[in-house]
């Protein structure tokens, strides 16, 4: 029941006879964090998300205690900002092969688990503390011939009604669904994905990324061959459908999705591109809300294979506090095994580091997972394998001179809703302001406040005056109606 | 080292292009009173890929290991200064291997004249060993790792191991312990191993040690970590024997620093440890660095790609009080031999791979040892001229123009110890003394007399007159009270 990965070793025939090592490349400062062992975890392969103690929450796909060699299982885990990493739970029973959290506004991280768990292992959907104690909310098809969702690899996304949404297999014509899930656990298939003469609203493949809620409250979500959007109650329009009938010149299986601060998406695709249409080379593209689309870049740019500039973007792309989007590819680079890159919102694109560059690839291989940015400016990303013979993967830093920020969680609400901020060296706050709107907050501790969206408040930037100096938000809070 | 493995089973690095990176220049000056002599071209089925400095033995010959070839485990050999092979013993490749295998690490010569090592792979759990070979061969498998539940016991150690005063044997494991970021453990001779520290219990702790220590003049052991420490880009530590450990430097804290040091220390006749960091410096090329006990850090020299960097190995102290070891594969260069003073002046004596085909070598992995008759050897984990594989490494030989010497084994005793050593054409010695205090001692071969410390001997260098001249021991003899 294991989803596939791409556990591909790229073999390489030719003795090297140069290389670079550029461990320091003036503004950013690369450093491995973590190593997994096995028993400690093995292949994460999820992005991982800041929690309101400043420490990074993430999933291992595999492994565990006592299955350090197994790819069967799974951790959650918890890092600090320094490295230090605990396991926080060990999936087994409950499920296996556990995908990204996501932090809620009740400070639970909610997730889903690719399979394990009930009669048919179809996977999970679980809410787990930042100590580590996990409820099993749902348990998908329980029931034999079952029609529901099932097998989720995505994050949930907790939309402004407090529910989550997400992506997963299955469903009536077992091509995947759009799913919706309460705190509580009770799930509803909103919308099932076909592939037949005569499917409502376009044919669509797998939808496997998850979905992003847009700041008009519909969500966003990609299949292998389209890009959609669904209202909250289950209506699915396809804004796009990519061109691969001959050479898919627009690339193909497209990541999730990001709305930028220009309110429009901006996204990857694995396959296709304009220099390897019939193979694994990946764009990056731009789509606006009603479905124009527009390709940024084309990897592999010094010609298939050689692709130093990366191959194949499995993850969504990050839109950090510099307004540029940041991401990763699983293979290319200088060493072929996978880089991390940055693009301007109009389509220049930098390798920031390529793996391997190492002796013995200790720095890591392949990432799969997208970055995250936390609080304290820095890039936070998990590569799949590498770090040592055991070959669980890594977890990773990339300084690019961004300073510090703050975070809302969530991003949007009506005035009078509770609103977490995350942040760094809060301690000594003396100001909370919602574009410009001052509101009244407590200080829970130096990388938490909490407050209330002010009356008056409009939509626009969160800033917090610290004795540090005034941290913004990232992006705009969007004040509900 | 590495785990991209190709057809063969050889391991190999991944592609790398051809970049040259012109971050700066630095002068360089070129020998010509050296002489350089690749001894022996491995293939394969003799061996492949030594990747460890190798070490004199009682008989003076020299002993290594190959991290992968003979039967495709790796091996452990003998060679003669002359360059006579002989495979000691061939590591096990498929199933159940519980003598070890893939041996990345150099062997230590132990007073009683046996050698200890270790390997990264295999053994009980698939996780290393530590074995003892005699000089015949006879290979004893003293501890597997991962005989603790979760690997608390430490996992794939990557360095070897060194006799302390008291007789014991302290090593460091690269992943495993109890925060899964390594250990540094004692061994007894008949194999009772404890863990002595685990690594990263701290967030300024390193993490990952991927060299081996060394026993200062003070007694206590030091060694880098690659990763961990307050940048998470390495650190240098002191161990007690008991076990207590002080981080002295986080590298990446001060200007020019390096990052990501692979190889261990050498203590100095100034009291000072000298190392070698693969990364950071000025030029990102890696570095040369001294660090006092207290842990004052001087960068002595930064590489840049114009003559060499990215040095893996370590340095060995000459007799003529200077430094000498490789870099590894930078830039253009496929990595060179140089010698540098305790003030840092640098001198390129070698560099690999001038001629198509790298015919002498190529990616010296491993360090080098000064033998009793002046010249060092050394290593290369690939290049090579055997007729049937060119990337199976080899072993050469560097005469800088320094004489013959003698070592003692152990490097301290008391009154009354009966001591080994080691020599150069020792037959017909007429004389030993001990910081002028004239020694008892029996003659034994060409290569080993035994003396016994004198009474009243203090600390000091030790003196053999021989017919052909007075050889002096290359550091001093300590005496113990």
């Amino acid at each position: 029941m294991s989803k596939a990965i791409g556990l591909v070793t790229r073999a390489c025939a030719v003795l090297a006879l140069c290389a670079s090592v550029a461990i320091t490349l003036r503004a950013q400062t690369f450093a491995t964090l973590f190593i997994f062992d096995g028993p400690d975890g093995r292949g994460p392969q999820a992005a991982l998300v800041q929690g309101a103690d400043g420490n990074l929450y993430g999933t291992t796909y595999y492994g565990g205690p006592g299955c350090g060699s197994c790819f069967t299982g799974g951790t959650i885990f918890k890092i600090t900002p320094g490295g230090k990493l605990t396991t926080l739970y060990t999936f087994g029973a409950e499920g296996d092969g556990p995908n990204q959290l996501a932090l809620a506004d009740d400070g639970y991280f909610y997730g889903t688990a690719n399979y394990g768990g009930g009669a048919y292992e179809y996977g999970t959907v679980f809410k787990i503390t930042r100590s580590g104690a996990l409820t099993t909310l749902y348990t998908f098809c329980t029931q034999s011939g079952c029609t529901g969702s099932k097998g989720p690899s995505g994050p949930l996304v907790q939309a402004a009604d407090h529910n989550f949404y997400g992506t997963a297999g299955g469903g009536a014509y077992d091509y995947g669904t759009v799913f919706t899930v309460t705190p509580a656990g009770a799930l509803t298939t909103l919308y099932s994905f076909c592939n037949q003469e005569g499917c409502p609203n376009g044919v669509g493949v797998t939808p496997h990324a998850g979905l992003v809620q847009a700041s008009n409250g519909d969500f966003y979500g990609t299949t292998n061959e389209t890009i959609f959007k669904i209202t909250p109650s289950g209506t699915l329009t396809t804004l796009y459908t990519f061109s691969c009938a001959s050479a898919c010149l627009d690339g193909a299986a497209a990541s999730g999705l990001v709305q930028a601060t220009d309110g429009d998406f901006y996204g990857t695709t694995s396959q296709g591109g304009a220099n390897c249409p019939a193979s694994d080379c990946g764009t990056v593209f731009r789509i606006t809300p009603r479905g124009t689309l527009t390709t940024l870049y084309s990897f592999c740019a010094q010609g298939y294979p050689s692709c130093t500039d990366g191959e194949r973007p499995l993850a969504p792309l990050i839109q950090a506090t510099d307004g540029n989007f940041y991401g990763t590819t699983q293979y290319g680079g200088t060493n072929g095994v996978g880089t991390v890159f940055r693009i301007t919102p109009s389509g220049t694109l930098t390798t920031l580091y390529s793996f391997c560059a190492q002796v013995g690839c200790l720095d890591g291989e392949y990432p799969q997972g997208a970055l995250v940015q936390a609080t304290n400016g820095d890039l936070y990303g998990t590569t799949a394998q590498g770090g040592s013979y055991d070959n669980a993967g890594t977890i990773f830093r990339l300084s690019v001179g961004l300073g510090p920020f703050v975070k809302t969680q969530p991003h949007n609400g009506k005035v009078g809703a509770p609103i977490m901020i995350l942040g760094t060296d809060l301690t000594g706050a003396t100001s909370v302001t919602f574009n410009g709107t001052p509101a009244a907050f407590t200080i829970v501790s130096a990388t938490e406040i909490t407050t209330t969206v002010p009356a008056g408040a409009t939509t626009g930037e969160v800033r917090v005056t610290t004795p540090g100096g005034t941290l913004a938000s990232g992006g705009p809070f969007l004040v509900a109606p | 080292m590495k785990r991209i493995v190709s057809a063969l089973g050889k391991l190999i690095r991944p592609g790398r292009a051809c970049t040259v990176f012109l971050l700066g220049a630095t002068t360089v000056i070129a020998l010509s009173a050296q002489t350089f002599t690749t001894l022996l071209s491995f293939d394969f089925r003799d061996g492949s890929s030594p990747d460890a400095p190798l070490v004199q033995g009682v008989d003076g010959n020299l002993y290594g290991t190959t991290s992968s070839g003979g039967i495709d485990g790796g091996t452990v050999f003998t060679i003669t200064p002359s360059g006579a092979l002989t495979t000691l013993y061939e590591f096990c490749f498929l199933g159940a291997c519980p003598n070890g295998g893939y041996p990345a690490a150099p062997l230590a010569l132990a007073a009683a004249g046996a050698f200890y090592g270790t390997t990264e792979r295999n053994g009980g759990y698939d996780q290393g060993t530590v074995f003892k070979i005699t000089p015949g061969g006879a290979l004893t498998t003293l501890y597997s790792f991962c005989a603790q539940g979760e690997c608390t016991d430490g996992a794939e150690p990557a360095a070897g191991l060194v006799q302390a005063a008291d007789g014991n044997l302290y090593g460091t494991t690269f992943l495993g312990g109890a925060n899964y970021a390594g250990t540094v453990f004692k061994i007894t001779p008949s194999g009772a191993l404890t863990s002595i520290h685990s690594f990263g219990s701290k967030e300024s702790d390193g993490k990952f040690p991927y060299a081996g220590l060394v026993q200062a003049g003070d007694g206590d052991l030091y060694g880098t970590t690659w990763g961990g420490g307050a940048n998470s880009v390495g650190t240098v530590f002191r161990i007690t024997p008991s076990g207590a450990l002080t981080t002295i430097h986080s590298f990446g804290s001060q200007p020019d620093d390096g990052q990501y040091p692979y190889a261990g220390l050498v203590e100095a006749s100034d009291g000072s440890l000298y190392g070698t960091t693969f990364g950071g410096g000025a030029y990102a090329g890696g570095t040369v660095f001294k660090i006092t006990p207290g842990g004052a850090l001087t960068t002595l020299f930064s590489f840049d790609s114009g003559g060499g960097g990215a040095p893996v190995a370590g340095l060995v102290l000459g007799t003529d009080g200077n430094f000498y070891g490789p870099t590894g594969y930078f830039g253009s260069n496929q990595g060179t031999v140089f010698q540098i003073t305790p003030g840092g002046t640098l001198t390129t004596l070698h560099t690999f791979c001038l001629e198509s085909g790298c015919p002498d070598g190529a990616d010296p992995l491993g360090g080098l040892v000064q033998a009793t008759n002046g010249q060092f050897y050394g290593t290369t984990s690939t290049g090579g001229a055997a007729s049937n594989c060119t990337t199976c490494g080899t072993i050469f030989s560097l005469s800088v123009g320094l004489g013959p010497f003698v070592k003692t084994l152990p490097h301290s005793g008391r009154v009354g110890q009966i001591v080994r050593i080691l020599g150069t054409a020792l037959t017909g010695a007429t004389a030993v003394t001990l910081n002028g205090i004239p020694a008892t001692f029996t003659f034994y071969s060409a290569s080993e007399i035994t003396a016994t410390v004198p009474a009243g001997a203090t600390t000091g260098t030790v003196e053999v007159t021989t017919p052909s001249g007075t050889l002096l021991s290359a550091g001093p003899f300590t005496v113990l009270p």
